[in-house]
């Protein structure tokens, strides 16, 4: 086998004499394992030689040092999201709890808790920490106001930009709630599905369905936690 | 012809501001897709940069067309890609619904599965030579790109005769390590 091995190899290369080529191609007409063989070694070195004539390192040299460029520049929003995951979670689980208590021939959709950023019983952010307060209270024009009040800070802020939105859900006020859970929903923020979720919301209630369902079936080919959740909604608006 | 056949143009022609500007567009979705799906942020990015280099490959692989777009696209091969490293870890049971989660809008699907297997082929020939010695990497690359052994076998110091039979034991090597994976 061995030998077979090298015979081939050689026999691929070019490399026998006229004697050795006449025996082997005698062989190979009356032997279908070599035959098999060759071919299997014909295209191992056909991938070898189409890879060594490519740009292959180049390219990956180009793409790794894009990478490592991309990352360095990105780590803090990476790092944000990461951070706000959690955030994200709570507020799904909130909602799946929401859900299930709540009578569901009154409402399609529920609005999450927001979450509190105190953490070991120390404040960060008195305003924050109130426009929470009223939000989970369902005093969502009180929330809104000091929402608006916190974006005028930091208008960069997606998480406030977010929870503005659901403000105005809250408040039943489905065009500023569309305005705002927009952007959200067509950025790269951690909140991008909830928000598309919500718009879909905001759609249906003010009246443009065939929106809604369109944002929900987007929903559905994204990321599969939210298809079951997009799904429930679609069933209910039809 | 898509319109963002440039993106694919871009990676085969080793386009640096163009492989930026993929970057730029992609990249955080992509990364967010593996994170929500298992996976670290260093697996996204190992996974995004392995679907662009097999990307490149097709590129030149029956000077491939794309019929869809290239963030549809990209999310397809990254997914393909990341399904199968959850598989070969067991993290994931083979389910049917695989195919909801790799399937593309694209009429000619059949045609992108044969592609994809052609290239998962290619890189595991890669990965076996890339496990032998350096040496017969080395030896294996050389007598494929350059045309005169005998120079080949100078510059390495050896006799033309040593560089032949270095070459066979590492090709053999290789070949039975290919067997082995069942790859052809």
């Amino acid at each position: 086998m061995e030998k077979d091995l090298e015979r081939i190899q050689d026999y691929i290369d070019g490399q026998l004499d006229s004697g050795e080529l006449a025996e082997f191609e005698n062989r190979l007409a009356k032997d279908e394992e070599l035959r098999r063989q060759l071919r299997m070694q014909q295209e191992i070195s056909h991938v070898l030689a189409k890879r060594a004539l490519s740009d292959e390192d180049k390219v990956r040299s180009t793409i790794t040092n894009v990478s490592k460029e991309f990352r360095r520049k990105h780590v803090s929003n990476i790092v944000w999201l990461k951070r706000y995951a959690t955030v994200a979670s709570v507020a799904c689980v909130l909602l799946l709890v929401g859900l299930f208590f709540l009578n569901r021939k009154t409402e399609v959709y529920t609005l999450p808790e927001i979450q509190s950023e105190i953490v070991r019983g120390q404040e960060q952010n008195r305003l924050y920490e109130d426009a929470v307060s009223a939000f989970n209270g369902g005093k969502y024009s009180e929330a809104r106001a000091k929402l608006e009040d916190l974006l005028k800070e930091n208008s960069t802020q997606i998480q406030n930009q977010y929870y503005l939105g659901l403000s105005y859900v809250g408040e039943k006020d489905w065009e500023h709630a569309i305005s705002i859970l927009k952007p959200i929903s067509q950025g790269v923020s951690v909140f991008r599905n909830e928000a598309q979720y919500y718009l879909a919301v905001s759609y249906y209630k003010n009246g443009e369905k065939s929106k809604a369902v369109l944002l929900l079936d987007q929903l559905c080919n994204e990321i599969d936690e939210w298809c079951e959740k997009a799904l429930d909604l679609k069933k209910k608006i039809k | 012809m898509h319109k963002d056949q440039i993106y694919i143009q871009y990676l085969k022609e080793n386009n640096s501001q163009g492989i930026q500007h993929i970057y730029n567009l992609f990249a955080k979705k992509i990364v967010s897709l593996i994170v929500f799906n298992s996976g670290s942020e260093d697996d996204a990015y190992d996974i995004l940069q392995e679907s662009l280099m097999d990307i490149y490959h097709m590129a030149h692989e029956r000077d491939f067309k794309l019929t869809t777009s290239f963030e549809s696209f990209l999310s397809l091969v990254c997914k393909r890609k990341w399904l199968n490293v959850l598989k070969k870890n067991k993290q994931i049971q083979v389910t049917n619904s695989e195919e909801s989660l790799l399937y593309i809008e694209d009429h000619s699907a059949k045609d992108l599965e044969e592609l994809f297997l052609v290239i998962d082929r290619e890189n595991k020939v890669m990965e076996v030579l890339h496990a032998l010695g350096e040496r017969c990497q080395e030896i294996i690359k050389r007598c494929l790109v350059e045309k005169h052994q005998e120079k080949i076998a100078e510059s390495l110091g050896i006799s033309y005769a040593y560089l032949r039979k270095k070459k066979s034991e590492c090709m053999r090597t290789l070949t039975e390590r290919v067997k082995a994976l069942g790859v052809f």
